[in-house]
């Protein structure tokens, strides 16, 4: 595709989709049409004002989980020299998902107490993995190996502990299969901040970053410090995925799919993919969220169900493609 | 001669005509004595007339003397009982004017929470008045009274539930629940819910309820009549349409998770969102507390949870009663059949098991469990209880025969065919904490130990639902 045609396109259909985002919904007396009433100054009822500020908090809760999720799966995808990286490669979405479960086992399910054992059990997990990975030698490939072994391992507590709660986790998978249906306002204040402080500390190091497509030699050559280079990508991917997971439960695909499509249309310039595959996983994600408002507008559906429903076209376009990595 | 002839004619003549005329006025005045005569004797019979006519007129007038005095005599003695009256009502006045001293009163402390107790001795205060009035005298004021108490009762009335809220309620979160004033628009999130407010006749209060609330059967046609609201899958809301409801009351349970969640949504919009606690029997009796509370209805929730807290404390002692002579059977309750689920320690319908006289033949593990044959053939229940949704029970024990295979034999309640199926609005009444857990009790009772409610064993069929068995009252 015409690379300035894409960056036109997606520039202008995010503001677009966020509008629409808030004219859709179960209730369609409040429409986009309601809302042009309301920029001419028409008011509100009560709870007309309240279903426009949930759908709001939904719309921008669906933008921070596609923002947070496409830099991190971008970043990975450089560091790591894998095509296949993804954010919860490196264990975690089953991290924060353990974290959630143990606090229903224990019995506290209020919401803020959810949201802070996600983060907790996210960054615990990236821990472990972390000092493995410097057990084995931090390496790309060593990271993966850590990350897969511990995402199974505590994947398998995981399930175990669904089978053991089930009478007690009722209603809670939304949770663990993804949803923004649910989310608090203060848990996207709290998920936004270090989704995009991370996210301008990395466009901070983007050029030594780009660097990193020529090899490791050359970019050391360059004066980049390489290994440590990597650790700040790391941390920062953790950090911001973490946020994403406690705030929404693992939504699948984004962080695989939206770095593939920028990449595909504007090479491999770690300063245009960022915001371009920023752009994209938003869309994609609050896209993912209108059809489900759409497609099922009294139950609430997982976004995972449509999101990788949407992920998989894009997924087999590239295998069609038969693009090879180009990155490192 | 002539002369002679013609002077005596003429004499003649002369006498004759005197003759005549002397016959004649003696005639006339015969007949006027005659007449004067008639005349008097009427007279007189006239002036008798009047004469008795006036005694008897007189004699009248002193029996009316004598009846007024009577009647004064009356009345004196009335206007004594009259003034007694007049001080009743005195009283009645001052007690009045107290009343709305203590209103006023009442009012005033109402920003610091006059008890409730307060109001209702008010209430017993004002009855008394009222019947003291309807048994007072008939004057014209007592209406004005009347009117005035019917007043008070209006204060009053109005002031309690102004007492009653604020109310204030502690859910299982653990958390006060402010309800601010009696709440007009509520919305279920769960049949078990529906079925507590309906039972406490709060229908006309809810607006919205989840799609599985299907108990009373006047929620379905008020669904379908559009006056109660589908909310969406009851762990799952749909929070548009909940706030498009716009409610003032939102009622949910502990044991589902988002609904802690949609507690923190709904508190923002300044919606009080009540966790109803559901782990346990008396959890059912105080979630129907907890929501006659909340709903105003304390009266009716109260005497609702009274009458569950005796039937179910009845039917345990009439259970443990026959237990002491007879052997408790090993239970095992088939939730799903594919696989086999169970119900195990630490749930709701396990509780219910142990009440019913039996033991559950999967105690030893927790919560809802998919068992494995083996497990079923260590447990060996005696009698097994499927709530499989649109199965019966013939189905239900091939599945489960060969589920075991042969070692079925070794299962008395495969062995046997004492393999149950609930069905029906009987389902619901079993799976839900709600109010018809007595009725629930029953099947289990029915089932297991028959006899205690005065059941054979085969008067109780295989396939238990509404239209197969009637559950004992």
């Amino acid at each position: 595709m015409n690379k300035k045609l894409f960056l036109a396109l997606i520039i202008t259909l995010l503001p677009l989709l966020i509008l629409i985002s808030l004219g859709v919904g179960t209730l369609v007396t409040i429409n986009i049409s309601t809302l042009f009433k309301v920029l001419l100054g028409s008011s509100l009822s009560k709870p007309e004002r309240a279903v426009i500020a949930r759908r709001l908090i939904r719309t921008l809760a669906a933008m921070i989980v596609g923002f947070g999720l496409s830099y991190s799966g971008l970043s990975l995808q450089y560091i790591l020299r894998n095509p296949l990286a993804e954010p919860y490669i490196i264990g975690l979405a089953s991290g924060a998902a353990l974290g959630v479960l143990m606090t229903y086992l224990i019995g506290l399910t209020h919401p803020l107490y959810v949201f802070i054992s996600a983060v907790i059990g996210a960054l615990a997990t990236f821990l472990i993995v972390l000092s493995l990975t410097t057990v084995l030698g931090f390496n790309p490939l060593s990271i993966i190996i850590a990350g897969i072994a511990v995402t199974y391992s505590i994947s398998s507590v995981n399930i175990f502990l669904i089978i053991k709660l089930l009478s007690k986790v009722k209603g809670a998978f939304y949770w663990l299969f993804g949803s923004v249906a649910y989310v608090l306002d203060y848990q996207l204040i709290y998920s936004s901040i270090p989704v995009i402080a991370c996210c301008l500390w990395l466009f901070l190091r983007s050029r030594e970053l780009t660097t990193l497509v020529l090899g490791d030699e050359v970019a050391r050559a360059l004066g980049v410090n390489v290994s440590r280079i990597r650790a700040e990508v790391i941390v920062c991917s953790a950090i911001s995925t973490a946020a994403v997971v406690a705030l929404a439960g693992p939504v699948g695909f984004i962080g695989l799919a939206a770095p593939w499509i920028a990449r595909l249309t504007v090479g491999t310039d770690f300063r245009r993919l960022l915001p371009i595959s920023i752009l994209t996983g938003s869309i994609m994600c609050i896209t993912a969220d209108i059809i489900i408002r759409i497609s099922s507008p009294i139950m609430e559906v997982p976004l995972t169900a449509i999101t990788s429903f949407m992920g998989t076209p894009i997924l087999i376009y590239l295998l069609m493609k038969r693009l090879g990595w180009s990155g490192a | 001669m002539r002369a002679r002839i013609s002077t005596l004619s003429v004499i003649a003549i002369l006498v004759s005509v005197l003759i005549i005329i002397s016959s004649f006025l003696s005639y006339y005045v015969i007949s006027l004595s005659t007449r004067y005569n008639e005349l008097r004797s009427s007279l007189n019979k006239e002036v008798s007339d009047i004469k008795s006519s006036i005694s008897s007129a007189l004699e009248g007038v002193s029996s009316l003397l004598t009846k007024l005095n009577t009647t004064l005599s009356l009345l004196a003695k009335n206007v004594t009982s009259l003034r007694a009256e007049t001080l009743k009502i005195h009283d009645i006045y001052r007690e009045i004017q107290e009343l709305k001293v203590k209103l006023k009163e009442l009012n005033e402390s109402l920003r610091e929470r006059a008890t409730l107790e307060d109001l209702r001795k008010l209430m017993v205060k004002v009855d008394r008045l009222e019947s003291m009035l309807s048994n007072a005298a008939t004057i014209s004021d007592i209406d004005k009274i009347r009117s005035a108490i019917d007043e008070i009762r209006e204060d009053v009335s109005k002031l309690s539930s102004l007492m009653e809220f604020p109310a204030e309620v502690i859910d299982a979160s653990g958390e006060v629940v402010v309800i601010p004033s009696k709440p007009h628009r509520i919305v279920s999130l769960l049949p078990s819910v529906t079925e507590i407010l309906f039972a406490i006749g709060a229908d006309e209060q809810v607006v919205g309820v989840d799609e599985y609330s299907n108990y009373p059967p006047e929620v379905v046609k008020a669904v379908e009549e559009g006056r109660i609201v589908n909310i969406g899958s009851g762990w799952y809301p749909n929070i548009e349409s909940i706030l498009s409801l716009n409610p003032d009351l939102i009622i949910g349970v502990d044991s589902v998770v988002s609904h802690h969640t949609l507690k923190e949504i709904f508190s923002r919009e300044g919606i009080p969102l009540i966790l109803l606690p559901d782990k346990t029997l008396n959890d059912v009796i105080t979630s129907i507390v907890i929501v006659g509370k909340a709903t105003g209805h304390m009266d009716e929730a109260a005497k609702l949870a009274q009458e569950l807290r005796s039937e179910i404390s009845n039917l345990r002692s009439k259970v443990m009663e026959y237990l002491s002579t007879h052997r408790k059977p090993k239970v095992a309750l088939v939730v799903w059949l594919n696989p086999v689920w169970v119900a195990g320690n630490n749930t709701w319908l396990n509780d219910l098991i142990t009440l019913a006289g039996g033991i559950n033949a999967f105690i030893n593990v927790s919560g809802w469990v998919s068992i494995n044959p083996e497990a079923l053939i260590e447990a060996s229940p005696d009698v097994i209880i499927v709530t499989h949704v649109g199965i019966n029970s013939s189905d239900a024990l091939k599945i489960l025969k060969e589920f075991v295979g042969d070692a079925y034999k070794y299962i008395p309640a495969l062995s046997q065919g004492e393999v149950y199926c609930i069905g029906g609005h009987y389902l619901d009444a079993l799976i839900r904490p709600g109010p018809r857990v007595v009725q629930a009790l029953k099947i289990l009772i029915a089932i297991i130990n028959p006899e205690v409610l005065g059941l054979k064993p085969e008067e109780v069929p295989k396939d238990i639902n509404p239209g197969t068995f009637k559950i004992p009252s």
